[in-house]
């Protein structure tokens, strides 16, 4: 394992960058910078767990239907906080991610990919999954839709998360050297 | 490569219908999966002999019966299985051709007599596994 991953590294996840490095994350449309002062691992757990059924307030997901976007509170981070995760369904279910409720991820002109139990298979480290949430004012929170591709109804579509943690120092102009880490979509 | 599932029709007592009992319903053709049974599980208590045959249907009207598996023989009073070792690896592929050229992808059981109790596992793939 790498003990400095680039930032969609292809194999297990690290973190991007050391302690006092500094790291540059375009966001809210301009290159913000800072200095990586904290970096601590988020494990896959039962608390990194959201089950989006619930969550959405039905009792199930119809078959062949959609649970509509909305945040999931367990990845809301305080201001100058970095998340850094790959996730992946525990369910038959498909996740669609958005960057708030309108810019889609993980979107070429024509389509917008999904992460499903089959991402796994193709891809063991779930590096086509990474994306960063970047705390604060106004906050950068993901929005998760689920579709089911199944042709029955689901009682439980639930998505587990794992990665870093990030507790950053703002800095006042660009550094010499960084990060260059793209957490917003263009 | 593929997800491993129970098929989603559940517990099915055949009803020794020509066409077949539906045991799986792949997902819509959009999703593109196919599926590959990996067990089969079976109880006939009818009291007489019966057989089984898995297969799925064509695109001629409500779909005519397509065998794909050759016949299992069900003893009367006695349960079996079939694992996936002893399984020939058939992908199950939803075909869009109209008529007879198609086939719809889903799994489907006749059985010689009704009331045979049968349970599948599938595997879901997005292509036949690389070995």
């Amino acid at each position: 394992m790498s003990t400095v991953a680039n930032i969609y590294d292809n194999g297990p996840i690290s973190p991007i960058a050391r302690i006092k490095d500094n790291l540059s994350v375009w966001t809210s449309t301009k290159w913000l910078h800072y200095k990586i002062d904290f970096i601590e691992p988020v494990p896959r757990s039962s608390p990194m767990v959201v089950e989006m059924v619930v969550a959405s307030g039905a009792t199930t997901i119809a078959a062949n239907g959609t649970i509509g976007k909305q945040i999931v509170p367990i990845l809301q981070m305080n201001s100058n906080e970095l998340l850094h995760l790959r996730w992946e369904p525990l369910d038959d279910v498909e996740g669609v991610l958005w960057e708030l409720a309108g810019q889609a991820r993980f979107s070429p002109r024509g389509a917008h990919a999904r992460v499903s139990l089959m991402t796994g298979e193709f891809d063991p480290n779930l590096a086509t999954t990474t994306f960063y949430i970047v705390g604060g004012t106004p906050a950068m929170d993901m929005n998760l839709a689920v579709r089911n591709p199944n042709p029955v109804a689901l009682a439980v579509a639930r998505f587990a998360f794992f990665g870093y943690r990030y507790v950053l120092q703002p800095l006042t102009s660009e550094p010499a050297t960084t990060t260059w880490l793209p957490a917003q979509g263009r | 490569m593929g997800i491993l599932k129970a098929n989603n029709a559940g517990l099915v007592t055949t009803t020794a219908v020509a066409i077949g009992d539906l045991c799986h319903t792949l997902p819509v053709a959009a999703q593109a999966r196919t599926a590959i049974i990996r067990k089969i599980m079976w109880y006939n208590n009818t009291g007489a002999a019966a057989t089984l045959i898995f297969g799925t249907r064509d695109n001629v009207g409500v779909g005519a019966w397509v065998p794909l598996f050759p016949t299992i023989n069900c003893v009367n009073g006695m349960d079996g299985e079939l694992m996936e070792d002893e399984l020939p690896e058939i992908e199950i592929v939803r075909d869009t051709s109209a008529g007879a050229a198609g086939t719809n992808g889903n799994i489907y059981v006749v059985s010689s007599v009704a009331l045979i109790l049968v349970r599948l596992t599938v595997e879901e793939t997005t292509g036949q596994r690389r070995r």
